[in-house]
């Protein structure tokens, strides 16, 4: 049998993840990865008022709380449709976006740099873990350069979120109705010269950057597929359509892309607990339906997360399913593959982003008030940061009596399923060159292509007792 | 170097046009702080979203990289360490052996059912709860500093019905905590704490709560820019509407912190600015004390009624503590008595920081 290894922790991720794996004759042939930290975030969120849900659910993560914010807004605002004014539309986006170039280039200067370039030889980044730093001295200077730029612009971002949003992270303008600071002029202005600014970090630095670790990591692109079939809900929806998005909502599935209908979702979903932390009894089930309570230890199980699936399959789902769903970036699904369609895509971010800046109209509505329904049930799909994110609430006497959120991690970092299939990072990992075992750096850089997420993948907690069907409208 | 009264009021400063690392980075080189070597911090992540180390990274008085490079020597922090695995247990070892640390504890720390649910690698062939990890890293810290609410005192993920037993820092260690909450916390009350440390090698001057004063000593009621709306009975009817945003919600008259005077990211808005309500995320009791966070408190004198913002304050602070409940005040009573609601600065607090 071949020696197990396990790295505990694997650091530059959101929150606390490890990782097993067996490597036989230097090559990966098996992997458990775990999430080891559970919140119990929605049992949290049962009985609250249903207005709070939008902040609420930012707590569930720092890196990506405007996608919380959005999909928590929608679902409200499915629960309870009412008009969402142009300007309210597009500020919302114009949060999204900020908040994506946020959580973009922090990870890749932050979690992502270190894995390829030798850093100053200074805390927190000695020890280095491992010596396989292969760019040339002057290319490698130039980075860390753009690193320290990095560490100095990221914030710009946050900035631009809470320029409209009055703080960042955990913000507070995103509402079902729109958003709540008017397109000031001066706050338009200013959104648009950070964002501008940023379209120029990321011209002339990151994505050179990416380019220079492409150039010298080029077998990086060989490894760190897994199954290839990938998802998105699509992002920024332009008008009442719910399919009408800038980035398409689509599933590619054994090598065919087709579009993701919004509507008739849920047909195709079920979550698996054989392998993690929570009691038997729901086998297979409707994710919405879950009933869940946890179980430490429980035999063969070994992590915190669920097992999403559609149509019985893991999917993965994040920048580079999103960019493949629109035939932007159709180069292959690789370690590298994934980094690079994340930095491509920051750029056509940033880009979107000073352009809707244009196209906002000062002095009109930015807001309808929404009304709490006494019941109703409500949906709502957005592309979080790293890939698809679902809320669904259900709402009984003005109150929240059920929450439930899947994130993009959940589906990426998902254990084995009963029938035994890996989950999509677990199968990305198969087949890695190993050269060194005790430090298998080859795996940190693929777990790290995913971005994952662990805070957001593992608050899953439901109560008991059935949801009513999907009601989108 | 700056007398400690002439730093406070810095960090108190309420124009804020100077940037501060013109003036703390000389001042710890000329302390000799940062030279030969930088003070040692360690960083732990426990039940967190990462909020307060995102907000950190908006921080401008210093920039991120001058504190991260030039002022401490951050032993190891999950975001931002290039090592993992057993590395990380070795790290922390050597940090801890050494002595003389500043630990700092972003997130809650899960307690229920002997802390399974939230582990940081291996210790002894076992997973490492965090609760013992933190107790372990507490044994020899010189200061302790809890940064955002949920380490100060459990915040969301200790909201009922605190499904894994979170609990604030304070509550699981002996040592004494320096409580910086906010959801997140504001970068300069982290840093403005931090560089009181380093520069006066003792604590700030803190609340009931631990607070310090310096930042968390004002009613944010007091320092609106919308007061006059409030006086005048002009409300917003729902959020996004322009004026005093009381009747939906506010917890400014109950939440001590200097954010209308501070403001956030890079000083460019807060929410109230905004146009919505404060939701009190500087109180330790945030969430449960102040939610629904849209539902306003209860009727003092509304509208038309001049008072004072003390009364407000006093009358809803009352209500407030009322609505704590015994999970959070027990567990405050139990390290020190409350005395009251946090006071207002006042000359003898300044004067006291002459010391």
């Amino acid at each position: 049998m071949a020696p197990k290894i396990l790295v505990d922790p694997v650091t530059r991720v959101e929150g606390h993840m490890s990782v097993e794996i067996e490597v036989e004759n230097g090559e990966v042939v098996d992997a458990r990865v775990a999430s080891n930290l559970f919140r119990g975030l929605e049992k949290i969120f049962e009985g609250r008022d249903p207005r709070d849900m939008p902040y609420f659910t930012q707590r569930i993560c720092g890196f990506c709380p405007v996608s919380h914010a959005v999909a928590s807004a929608n679902a409200l605002l499915d629960a309870n449709p009412i008009e969402v004014p142009f300007n309210g539309r597009l500020l919302k986006h114009m949060m999204l976006a900020a908040d994506y170039l946020m959580d973009h280039i922090r990870h890749f200067y932050f979690l992502i740099v270190p894995d390829y370039a030798k850093m100053p030889e200074v805390s927190p980044f000695i020890p280095y873990p491992t010596k396989d730093f292969r760019l040339p001295s002057q290319v490698n200077a130039t980075l860390l350069e753009h690193y320290m730029e990095g560490l100095d612009i990221q914030r710009r971002a946050d900035t631009m979120v809470a320029t409209f949003g009055g703080k960042s992270p955990h913000t507070h303008g995103v509402y079902p109705g729109g958003c709540s600071m008017p397109p000031h002029t001066h706050r338009v202005l200013k959104y648009r010269s950070h964002a501008l600014e940023l379209v120029d970090f990321i011209r002339t630095r990151m994505i050179p950057d990416m380019e220079a670790i492409a150039k010298y990591y080029p077998d990086h692109f060989e490894f760190g597929g897994g199954y290839g079939n990938i998802f998105s809900f699509g992002l920024f929806q332009m008008s009442e359509n719910l399919q009408d998005r800038v980035f398409k909502p689509g599933v590619v599935l054994d090598g065919v892309t087709i579009e993701l209908d919004l509507k008739t979702l849920r047909n195709g979903f079920s979550e698996d607990i054989s392998h993690a932390w929570y009691q038997e009894g729901s086998q297979e089930t409707d994710p919405v339906n879950s009933t869940t309570n946890t179980q430490y230890g429980k035999e063969g199980a070994y992590t915190w997360t669920k097992a999403p699936r559609y149509n019985g399959k893991p999917m993965e789902t994040g920048p580079l399913a999103r960019l493949w769903i629109m035939g932007e970036y159709t180069n292959g699904i690789s370690t590298l593959d994934r980094q690079m369609a994340r930095v491509l895509e920051t750029l056509k971010i940033a880009e979107h982003a000073a352009t809707w800046a244009t196209e906002l109209h000062p002095g009109e509505p930015h807001i309808t008030p929404w009304e709490v329904p006494q019941e109703a049930f409500g949906a709502g799909f957005v592309d979080a940061v790293r890939g698809g994110l679902g809320h669904w609430v259900k709402i009984q006497n003005g109150k929240v009596a059920k929450y439930q959120v899947i994130t993009p991690t959940t589906w990426n970092n998902s254990p084995r399923d009963k029938k035994g299939q890996r989950g999509p990072m677990e199968q990305a990992l198969i087949g890695i060159p190993v050269e060194n075992p005790e430090s298998p750096i080859e795996v940190v850089r693929t777990i790290h292509s995913f971005d994952p997420c662990n805070a957001c993948a593992v608050q899953v907690i439901t109560p008991k007792g059935p949801l009513p069907k999907f009601r989108i409208y | 170097m700056l007398s400690r009264r002439e730093f406070v009021q810095l960090c108190m400063s309420t124009t804020l046009s100077l940037p501060l690392t013109n003036i703390i980075l000389p001042e710890l080189v000329k302390a000799q702080v940062v030279s030969p070597e930088r003070p040692k911090v360690l960083w732990l992540q426990a039940s967190t979203c990462t909020g307060n180390t995102l907000s950190f990274a908006n921080t401008v008085n210093p920039y991120l990289s001058d504190v991260l490079l030039k002022i401490i020597d951050l032993k190891y922090h999950n975001s931002l360490s290039s090592f993992y695995g057993d590395q990380v247990r070795k790290v922390i070892e050597e940090t801890v052996e050494g002595g003389d640390y500043i630990l700092v504890v972003e997130g809650a720390i899960p307690t229920k059912d002997g802390g399974i649910y939230g582990t940081l690698g291996q210790r002894n062939g076992e997973s490492w709860k965090m609760v013992d990890v933190v107790r372990y890293m507490a044994s020899r810290a010189q200061y302790v500093v809890a940064i955002g609410v949920c380490a100060v005192s459990g915040g969301p993920f200790a909201a009922h019905p605190n499904p894994t037993g979170c609990k604030g820092v304070r509550e699981v260690i002996d040592n004494p905590v320096i409580n910086c909450p906010g959801c997140p916390c504001h970068p300069d009350w982290f840093v403005g704490t931090l560089g009181h440390l380093l520069l006066y090698k003792e604590n700030p001057k803190l609340d009931a709560f631990n607070r310090p004063v310096m930042f968390y000593g004002r009613l944010i009621h007091d320092l609106c820019d919308r007061r006059s709306y409030f006086e005048n009975g002009i409300f917003a009817e729902y959020p996004g509407d322009f004026g005093c945003m009381y009747k939906i919600g506010c917890k400014g008259p109950v939440t001590y912190a200097d954010c209308p005077v501070r403001k956030w990211n890079e000083y460019v808005n807060w929410p109230v600015e905004d146009n919505t309500p404060c939701i009190g995320c500087a109180n330790p009791g945030f969430p449960d004390a102040t939610s629904p966070f849209f539902q306003h408190l209860p009727s003092i004198h509304v509208p038309n009624v001049t008072v004072t913002a003390n009364a407000i304050g006093a009358v809803a602070g009352a209500v407030t503590a009322g609505a704590l409940g015994a999970h959070f005040i027990g567990n405050l009573i139990k390290k020190r008595p409350l005395g009251g609601t946090p006071h207002t600065p006042d000359q003898d607090d300044l004067k006291d920081g002459e010391k």
